[in-house]
C-alpha cells in the first residue's frame, strides 16, 4: 500500500486515525495504542506484501531477542545474533540472486562445469527490508555501546520497527530518537494539523512533481541511445535528478507528517541537497538518516578518520561501496557509491579547501555536476547503458532517427514542473513560511489572521491535496473508444 | 497564529479524507458519469484461503470506484486541457492544433507509426501480401471476389493539425511499404489516401473530435470502393458524389473528446448530413447477434445484383449508410478475421475486407 494511493488515503488512513484517536488512552494506557498501531502496521504491510510480513516479524524477533541478550550480559552473542540474523535475511532477499549470477558468469568465463548448477530462481524483495534491517541493527548496537536500554516490551519494540509511517521507504528511525514517545506521547489537533500539512506537501511533491519528472526520465532512459540527441540526454538526467529528490523527500515528508499525526517526531531526512557546495556537503543533506547511520555504525567502528590518511580513505571507500550496495544489488549502485566515495577522497585531499575559497556558484555547479553524473549510474539499466548515456551527454554517439527531440517533452506542464522543481530544491519554501508568518503577526485583527490562514489552507494545502488526488484518479482512468466487454 | 492554522489544516484534512466515503454514501458527485466505456472492477467476494487474490482485486476495485473519482478526473481533464493545453491522457488521445484530436499511442502505437518509428519491413509486407493472395485464391474457388480496403488514420489525412513534435517522417510509411508489396499481387488493394486528400480541399473528410472519417469522408471512401468493384463487376450500379445531397451542420463531440470527458466543452465544428437523391435504396433486414462477439452483424437488402460480405472495423459503421444500396444483399460483420460461417450462410459474390491503417499488421492473420 502506497501513501499516494486512494485505498490508503480514503480507506486505511481515515479508519485507522478514527480508531487511533478514539482509543481511551487514559483507561487503557499507551500499550493498547501501541498494540493497535503495531497491528494496523502489520496489516498495512501484509496488504501489499502478503506472507512476506513474516520476514518483517522475524527481523523484529531477532533484534528484540538480540537486544535482550546484550542487556542480560551476553553481549557478543546478542550482537552476533543481530548482525548475522538481520544481515542474513537482507543478504538472502536482496543479494543472493546478484551473487549467484556473479558466480555463474565467473564460472562460465572460466569454462567450469559447475556453471550450469549455479542458478537461483528470482527471489522477491520484501519492501522496506533495507530500512527495517538497519533499524534493528542500530537498536542492538546502541544497547551494546550503552547508549540506550533494551525495551522489555516486544509490543513496543515491534511498534517502533513496524510502524507504517516509516515502514517501507524510511527514514531510518533510530530507537533512541523515539523511545520516549513509545511510552508517552501526546496527540492533539494542533500536532495532527502540523502532520497533515507536512503530509500534503510530501504528497504534492511525489504526485505532482516527481511523477511528472519520472515520465520524462523514464521515456528517455528507456529509449534506444540513437533515438535522441545530446540535449535530450541532459533533460533526461536533470528530470531524473529532480524525480529522485522529490520522490524520496516527498515520501519522507509524508512519513514525518504521518508520524506527527500519531504522536511521533521523526528527524528530518533531507536538507536541500541540491544547494550543496561540495560532495561532503551533499551527503550531509541527502538521505540524512542513511548517511548518519553509516557514519555511526560503519565508518566510526572502522576507525573513521582517526588513523592515517590511507586508512581514512580506505574507510570512506568501504562505506560508500556499501552505501551503493545498500541501494540495490547491481554493479551500477556499487559504482555509484564508489564514484561518490572517490570524490569525497578528492575533496579530503585538498579540493574542499579550494571549494571554500571559490565563488559559491562555482562550488554549487561543481557539486551539481558531480551528483548529476552520478545519477546516470544510479538510473541506467546497467553499466554499459550508463556509459553510453554519459557519451550522449558529451555529444558522442550517433543518432539514426530522432524520435525524441527536446521539444517532444517540453510541454507546458513539464516546463512549469521543471521551473517549480528548480525553485523548490532551494529553501524558497522555508523563506516563504518566514515571510508569511511575519504577515500573520502584522495582521493584528483576528478576522484578518483567520482570513490569511484560510487562504493558506484552502487555496494552498487543500488545493494541493485535491490536485494530487485528481492526478491519482486520472492514473486509474482507462477509457476505450468502444465498450470494452 | 500557527496554532490556528494547524487546527484549520487538521479539520480540513480530516474532511478531505472522509469526503470520498461520504460521496459514495450520499452520491454528491453522482451527476458526473464515467466515459470509460467499460465496467469498473466489481467488488470481489472473499474466499478463504485466496487472500492474496482478494487483496489484488479489492485494490483494483477501490481504485476504480472510490467516491468522487469521476469528479476528480473531470476536474483533472479540464485543468490539463484548458489550463495547460495538453491531453489529459496523452497515450489515449493526442491534442492537436485548432481543436483537432487524434488517437494516441495506446492504440497500436499509431502516433509512432505515423512518425515512422515503427517501420514495416519488406519481409513483413511480403508475408502479408502472400497471406492475402492465399485468401484470395481460397475465396475465388468459392466464386467470391476479394477486395482489401484500407481506411487511413486521421493522422495521415490531417497531419497539419498534429503537434509539431509529432510530424510524419519523410520515409515510406507502413502503408506505402505494404502497397508496394501488394502491387506485385493480383489482390485488389484499395488505398484511398490520395482520394481523401483531394476531397479535403472542398470538404472536411474526418471528424476533429473523433477517430473516424465523417459522413463525407465515408461517402468518398464508398465511391472509391464501388468504382473499383465496378471494374470487375460492371453490373454494379454506377455511383457519383453528385447523386447525394450534402448539407453541412455543426456536429456533436466524438469519441476522442468523450474519452477525455470533454464532451461538454468541445464540439465538432463541421459535420454533414448526406441523403441520396437517386432511387437506389436499401433497408436493414436483420441485426444478427454473434457468438463470442458482442457486436452484432447487420443484413441489408438493396438494388444491385451481387451479394456483399463486408468484414470491417469501426470505419465500416458509417459505410452501412451508402454501400447496401448497390448490392442485392449485404452482410456487415465487425471483425478482423475471415468469417467462414458468414460465407456459408450469406453466399457472397464479393467479400470486402476493410481495416484501418494503424492495424494493417493484422492482415497477416486475416
Amino acid at each position: 500500500m502506497l501513501f499516494s494511493s486512494a485505498i490508503f488515503l480514503f480507506l486505511f488512513l481515515p479508519f485507522f486515525l478514527i480508531i487511533y484517536y478514539l482509543l481511551p488512552r487514559y483507561w487503557l494506557g499507551i500499550r493498547w495504542t501501541n498494540a493497535f498501531l503495531f497491528g494496523a502496521s502489520l496489516l498495512f504491510y501484509a496488504w501489499g506484501e502478503g506472507q512476506v510480513v513474516l520476514v518483517l516479524l522475524l527481523s523484529v524477533c531477532i533484534n528484540f531477542l538480540a537486544g535482550w541478550l546484550v542487556e542480560k550480559g551476553q553481549r557478543r552473542t546478542g550482537v552476533l545474533l543481530s548482525l548475522i540474523g538481520s544481515l542474513s535475511l537482507l543478504f538472502y532477499y536482496k543479494y543472493a540472486n546478484f551473487l549467484v549470477n556473479l558466480l555463474h558468469g565467473l564460472a562460465e568465463n572460466l569454462a567450469l562445469s559447475v556453471a550450469d548448477k549455479l542458478t537461483l530462481a528470482p527471489i522477491a524483495l520484501p519492501i522496506g527490508i533495507s530500512f527495517y534491517t538497519f533499524q534493528g541493527i542500530s537498536y542492538t548496537l546502541d544497547i551494546y555501546w550503552g547508549r540506550i536500554r533494551a525495551n522489555r516490551s516486544f509490543l513496543d519494540y515491534g511498534t517502533y520497527v513496524a510502524m507504517f509511517p516509516h515502514q517501507i521507504a524510511g527514514p531510518i528511525v533510530r530507537y533512541a530518537d523515539i523511545a520516549p514517545e513509545l511510552t508517552d506521547r501526546s496527540v492533539n489537533l494542533e500536532k495532527f494539523g502540523i502532520g497533515a500539512e507536512r503530509f500534503i506537501i510530501g504528497m504534492a511533491k511525489k504526485v505532482l512533481l516527481a511523477n511528472t519528472f519520472a515520465s520524462v526520465a523514464d521515456t528517455i532512459f528507456n529509449a534506444p541511445a540513437d533515438s535522441y540527441p545530446t540535449e535530450t540526454a541532459w533533460l533526461g538526467i536533470i528530470a531524473y535528478s529532480l524525480q529522485i529528490y522529490f520522490d524520496f523527500s516527498g515520501y519522507s515528508d509524508m512519513a514525518i507528517g504521518l508520524g506527527k499525526m500519531v504522536g511521533f517526531d521523526f528527524k528530518e531526512n533531507f536538507n536541500y541537497p541540491y544547494i550543496a557546495r561540495s560532495i561532503q556537503d551533499f551527503w550531509r543533506r541527502w538521505h540524512i538518516s542513511l548517511s548518519s547511520w553509516f557514519r555511526d555504525y560503519l565508518y566510526i567502528p572502522l576507525g573513521g578518520n582517526r588513523g592515517s590518511k590511507i586508512r581514512t580513505y580506505r574507510n570512506l571507500l568501504i562505506v560508500f561501496a556499501v552505501t551503493g550496495l545498500w541501494h540495490g544489488a547491481s554493479w551500477n549502485f556499487i559504482v555509484w557509491g564508489l564514484y561518490h566515495g572517490l570524490w569525497l577522497l578528492v575533496e579530503r585531499a585538498g579540493l574542499s579547501k579550494q571549494l571554500e575559497r571559490v565563488w559559491p556558484p562555482i562550488a554549487h555547479v561543481y557539486s551539481l555536476l558531480i551528483v548529476l553524473i552520478g545519477w546516470v549510474f544510479f538510473r541506467a539499466e546497467d553499466l554499459t547503458s550508463a556509459l553510453v548515456y554519459l557519451q550522449k551527454m558529451v555529444g558522442l554517439g550517433s543518432v539514426s532517427r530522432v524520435a525524441f527531440p527536446l521539444n517532444y517533452f517540453l510541454n507546458t506542464e513539464v516546463c512549469v514542473s521543471l521551473l517549480l522543481g528548480i525553485i523548490l530544491v532551494t529553501p524558497v519554501y522555508h523563506h516563504f513560511q518566514v515571510i508569511w508568518n511575519r504577515l500573520l503577526l502584522r495582521a493584528v485583527v483576528l478576522p484578518a489572521q483567520i482570513t490569511l490562514n484560510m487562504i493558506y489552507v484552502v487555496v494552498g494545502l487543500v488545493g494541493l491535496f485535491v490536485l494530487s488526488v485528481a492526478y491519482l484518479a486520472a492514473d486509474s482512468y482507462n477509457p476505450f473508444i468502444y465498450f470494452r466487454f | 497564529m500557527i496554532q490556528i492554522r494547524s487546527r484549520i489544516v487538521a479539520v480540513s484534512f480530516a474532511i478531505l479524507l472522509l469526503l470520498p466515503t461520504i460521496d459514495k454514501l450520499v452520491g454528491l458527485s453522482a451527476w458526473i458519469q464515467s466515459t470509460e466505456n467499460r465496467q469498473p472492477a466489481p467488488l470481489p467476494s472473499f474466499h478463504f484461503p485466496h487472500v492474496r487474490q482478494f487483496v489484488v482485486w479489492f485494490d483494483q476495485h477501490y481504485k476504480e470506484n472510490f467516491g468522487g473519482r469521476n469528479a476528480l478526473f473531470y476536474m483533472y481533464s479540464r485543468l490539463k486541457y484548458k489550463v495547460l493545453g495538453q491531453s489529459p491522457l496523452p497515450e489515449k488521445v493526442v491534442v492537436g492544433k485548432e481543436g483537432w484530436f487524434y488517437l494516441g499511442n495506446s492504440y497500436n502505437k499509431v502516433v509512432d507509426q505515423h512518425r515512422g518509428l515503427v517501420p514495416l519491413s519488406d519481409k513483413e509486407a511480403s508475408q502479408i501480401a502472400e497471406h492475402l493472395t492465399k485468401r484470395q485464391q481460397e475465396l475465388a474457388k468459392q466464386g467470391i471476389k476479394f477486395y482489401v480496403m484500407i481506411a487511413p488514420d486521421s493522422h495521415t489525412i490531417y497531419p497539419e493539425y498534429l503537434p509539431d513534435h509529432l510530424q510524419q517522417s519523410n520515409e515510406s510509411s507502413r502503408l506505402d511499404v505494404l502497397k508496394r508489396a501488394m502491387v506485385k499481387t493480383t489482390v485488389p488493394f484499395i488505398d484511398i489516401r490520395d482520394t481523401l486528400l483531394a476531397a479535403k480541399r472542398t470538404h472536411r473528410v474526418y471528424y476533429q473530435t473523433d477517430t473516424h472519417w465523417n459522413d463525407y469522408g465515408t461517402l468518398v471512401g464508398c465511391v472509391a470502393l464501388l468504382n473499383r468493384i465496378r471494374q470487375d463487376k460492371p453490373a454494379t450500379p454506377s455511383v457519383q458524389q453528385s447523386d447525394y445531397h450534402i448539407k453541412q451542420w455543426a456536429g456533436i463531440n466524438g469519441d476522442l473528446t468523450r474519452m477525455l470527458m470533454l464532451q461538454d466543452n468541445v464540439d465538432e465544428k463541421i459535420a454533414y448530413e448526406i441523403r441520396p437523391m437517386h432511387k437506389l435504396t436499401s433497408r436493414e433486414t436483420a441485426v444478427v447477434p454473434r457468438e463470442k462477439n458482442p457486436l452484432p452483424s447487420h443484413r441489408f437488402a438493396g438494388s444491385g445484383t451481387d451479394r456483399l460480405l463486408f468484414i470491417g472495423d469501426s470505419f465500416s459503421i458509417s459505410m452501412m449508410q451508402y454501400l447496401p444500396a448497390y448490392f442485392r444483399e449485404s452482410y456487415f460483420v465487425r471483425d478482423g478475421k475471415l468469417d467462414d460461417e458468414a460465407i456459408h450462410t450469406e453466399h457472397p459474390t464479393i467479400l470486402v475486407l476493410e481495416i484501418v491503417e494503424r492495424n494493417i499488421s493484422q492482415l497477416a492473420t486475416f
